[in-house]
């Protein structure tokens, strides 16, 4: 009962603090500057020498293809990167997570092919929350993976405030100083650049966006995985569903909507009009049809029913879903993990209607970039560029070896010109593989055990091409996007994704699309439309 | 005696008191990579934002809705569930369904809502059977109207069990002695219950009836994030989940403390209420002040 005056004195300080607060809230709520953006030289391209890739890619983004592992590795760096002893970084692995350091000799031999430790905090989901919470403690690791495409808020203050500015190391021909980001090209360097500067080398990954890939097996039932309109799409999809049994799609709508609207020539996030000002995909007439469409698509049972389907690839590899959708063509051949002798198809952007154009959107090109705690330390920047430069290495090198296999006899073998991971690789490589290719890469080829799958990727790429739109944003920071962007749109997505199920109506989304216009929408279109480069094409008619 | 509880009281101060002044940032414009002294004060704009924001608006409305929901429904199972156990008279047969009941309250709710999307969700057992033998499915856990039923079955299956362990200690306080000299008297069961049982139970019954409104405003995370997108944020936004969106995943963290300062307020405000009618009721509540 002593208690009571205790508690009377909090709720008296809490009143006080909230009156303080009253007083001084009298003006109107303070708004963030927009910073000038200077223009950035970047990085100059210069590719390896060596490498032999068995068909080549281009510049336009097709891979460059190995059949078979290449006969001679080629070596990118002269000496150990790290000089200082330890290296922090905070990553995220996409894997089981790999056994602790002390416990996996392939991470042993990571680090004494580094010259030092490489302590690595691997996230295992949900990396935003682990970024925003590490960003908050203050306690930052040396190397710290941004992922703007998983939409980390306040990106351009964030760097600023927190990590180092690379432009001077980077920019123009600095870069040759270190090999394997030299080769990095420049349509990459674009994601590492916020507000003019440079913060850190890109993480390629594919150029490629997203895909429908189907169970061939499934879709022989109904004449394959093609179709010539969104109504023939719609007839497959009910003729080979069974109830209760198997459905036709993953239920993931974001990502179904995606490939809906491409079919229906809905621009890759944005259309550059004629006067180079930017109309959003959900503003175009064409992102109405797909919604209608979608909506349709739900009601006739298309989907399957329970939205969280943790096991989709598995669904995927024994029939009961026919499609599911894939981060890229090389999708096709990643159902082999599920079901060895499955290789799945990719469906091609279609004409929805007649006399439509679909696109196929190109994805983002990296998962991000990782930026280094600030520091004014000139070695302490060199060694972690000499670091990332290594684990930047392409295929075909011995350090690409070193970070993603491991060693030759120990983490792996050599079988029939493929590489074999040995038990005790399967063990300790990949979760440690996939983390540090997510915070450092070259740019991407295709290898794959089986030939014939990387010559099906090889096509399809190659199909793809000819319909591909690139983001016209790419690269682009608008500060109110970046401060208000991500809420604003999650909650016109939300209700996009209530009216596909059948619970909204068309006009709350017309409704909740003039709220997204009038709460930051038309700002964030005017923003990047300042930006605009030059270069950046005005979006070709959809209309043939 | 007060030397052996600094170290509690040091952990007290220390993770629950000096974490609330952290709750400054709901009048600053806080970013993460910034120290709070750094972050620019904006007074009572967030709280204006936050009660202009309809998102907000929802979550509350859901919250209070959902919160009634349990109170109504899930409140007096656990006590249905003392009354039963109690009356059972074999001592092995009373030990395994206490033991059956209580149990689930050790799984955490992915689990939980995987076996309830195993067994009534679209592609589930019944939803199965239904489909193959040729008749419509039911959306069980995709119906946003019936969506703070189902929840509340959820936690009714996971928690009642264990809720009912209080009860049962409360149960064993009452002295023997009374049910004898009233069955003597020629009292029936259900009358026993109603003038020995209950009132005997009563205390505890209104001190957890407190302190269940006190954190009313707390229905749960992990159950509406994992089941949010299967019925909309409309029916499943809570003020938690509200918080989490707004301040870790929009980046708004201001925002979301501010979020979170109001629901600890109503929190607050629903204690010190419920405990004053008690006081009306002639009962002690949690606390009695000083001057009685």
């Amino acid at each position: 009962m002593r208690r009571e005056p205790r508690r009377r004195h909090v709720l008296a300080a809490a009143g006080a603090l909230a009156l303080g607060a009253g007083a001084s809230s009298c003006g109107p709520r303070p708004e963030p500057e927009i910073p000038d953006v200077p223009d950035v030289t970047l990085p100059t391209y210069q590719p390896l020498e060596g490498l032999a890739p068995d068909l080549p890619g281009n510049a336009d983004g097709l891979h460059d293809v190995y059949l078979t592992v290449p006969e001679r590795l080629i070596t990118t760096t002269s000496s150990r990167p790290i000089t200082s002893g330890t290296i922090t970084g905070l990553t995220q692995t996409f894997q089981t997570p790999p056994p602790p350091m002390d416990r996996n000799p392939f991470w042993q031999r990571l680090n004494s092919a580094l010259g030092g430790t490489f302590d690595l905090n691997v996230v295992v989901d949900d990396y935003p929350s682990k970024f925003a919470t590490t960003l908050a403690s203050g306690n930052l690791p040396d190397l710290m993976w941004v992922p703007p495409n998983q939409g980390i808020p306040n990106i351009g203050p964030m760097l600023e405030a927190a990590f180092t500015d690379l432009t001077e190391h980077l920019a123009g021909d600095a870069v040759l100083e270190y090999p394997n980001l030299a080769a990095l090209r420049e349509d990459s360097w674009r994601t590492a650049v916020v507000n003019g500067r440079i913060w850190g080398a890109p993480i390629p990954s594919t150029p490629f966006g997203q895909v429908y890939v189907g169970n061939p097996d499934v879709w022989e039932e109904v004449d394959g995985f093609a179709a010539d309109s969104a109504a023939q799409f719609l007839e497959k999809c009910q003729e080979l569903s069974i109830p209760g049994k198997r459905w036709a799609l993953e239920p993931f709508l974001p990502n179904a909507f995606h490939m809906i609207g491409e079919w229906f020539g809905v621009p890759n996030g944005y259309r550059v009009e004629e006067d180079r000002s930017l109309t959003a995909a959900q503003q175009t007439e064409e992102y109405l049809e797909a919604l209608e469409f979608a909506r349709e698509l739900f009601a006739a049972g298309a989907f399957y029913p329970d939205l969280n389907l943790a096991e989709a690839p598995q669904l995927l590899a024994n029939g009961t879903l026919a499609a599911m959708v894939s981060v890229g063509p090389r999708g096709a051949a990643e159902t082999r993990l599920n079901n060895p002798d499955l290789r799945a198809d990719v469906l091609i952007p279609f004409p929805a209607v007649d006399g439509r154009i679909p696109t196929y959107d190109m994805g983002y090109g990296t998962v991000g970039f990782t930026p280094f705690r600030k520091t004014d330390d000139e070695a302490r920047i060199r060694e972690l560029l000499s670091v990332v430069d290594y684990l930047s290495a392409p295929f075909g090198t011995t350090e690409y070896m070193q970070t993603n296999w491991g060693e030759e006899g120990k983490e792996y073998t050599v079988e029939d010109g493929n590489y074999v991971l040995t038990d005790e690789g399967s063990q300790n490589v990949p979760g440690l593989q996939s983390a540090l290719q997510i915070m450092a890469a070259g740019e991407g080829v295709i290898y794959n055990p089986i030939p014939d799958d990387s010559r099906y990727i090889y096509e399809i790429e190659q199909e793809l091409l000819p319909l591909a739109q690139k983001s016209p944003i790419k690269g682009l920071y608008s500060p109110t996007n970046s401060r208000l962007g991500t809420k604003i749109k999650t909650r016109l997505d939300e209700v996009r994704d209530e009216v596909i199920q059948g619970r909204a109506t068309m006009d709350a989304f017309t409704a909740a699309l003039r709220e997204w216009e009038e709460k930051g929408g038309k700002q964030i279109l005017e923003e990047f439309a300042e930006l605009l480069p030059d270069d950046v094409p005005v979006t070709p008619s959809n209309r043939s | 005696m007060l030397v052996l509880m600094i170290p509690g009281a040091l952990c007290l101060l220390l993770f629950f008191y000096v974490p609330i002044l952290g709750n400054v940032i709901a009048f600053q414009e806080y970013y993460p990579f910034i120290t709070i002294p750094e972050a620019e004060w904006v007074g009572l704009w967030n709280f204006i934002d936050l009660f202009g924001d309809e998102q907000f608006l929802i979550a509350l409305r859901n919250t209070l809705v959902l919160a009634a929901v349990q109170l109504a429904l899930f409140f007096p199972v656990p006590i249905v569930l003392a009354l039963i156990v109690d009356s059972m008279m074999t001592p092995r047969f009373r030990k395994v369904f206490q033991s059956i009941v209580y149990l689930p309250h050790f799984l955490s709710w992915v689990l939980v809502i995987a076996l309830f999307q195993q067994m009534l969700g679209g592609a589930g057992f019944i939803n199965q059977f239904l489909a193959s033998h040729g008749m419509d499915t039911i959306p069980f856990m995709t119906n946003p109207s019936t969506f703070p039923l189902l929840v509340t079955l959820q936690v009714i299956w996971k928690d009642a069990g264990w809720g009912m362990i209080i009860f049962l200690a409360a149960l064993a306080s009452i002295p023997a002695s009374l049910y004898e000299s009233a069955a003597s008297d020629g009292a029936g069961r259900l009358q026993r219950i109603w003038h020995i049982t209950l009132p005997g139970m009563r205390p505890v019954i209104v001190l957890l009836l407190i302190l269940q409104l006190g954190s009313i405003l707390t229905v749960g995370f992990e159950q509406f994030i994992l089941q949010r997108d299967a019925v909309g944020p409309d029916a499943a936004e809570v003020l938690d989940t509200y918080s989490y969106y707004a301040g870790v995943i929009d980046g708004s963290w201001s925002m979301g403390a501010a979020a979170g300062l109001a629901k600890g307020v109503v929190g607050t405000i629903l204690i010190l209420a419920s405990n004053k009618i008690a006081h009306l009721l002639g009962e002690d509540g949690i606390y009695r002040g000083s001057s009685r």
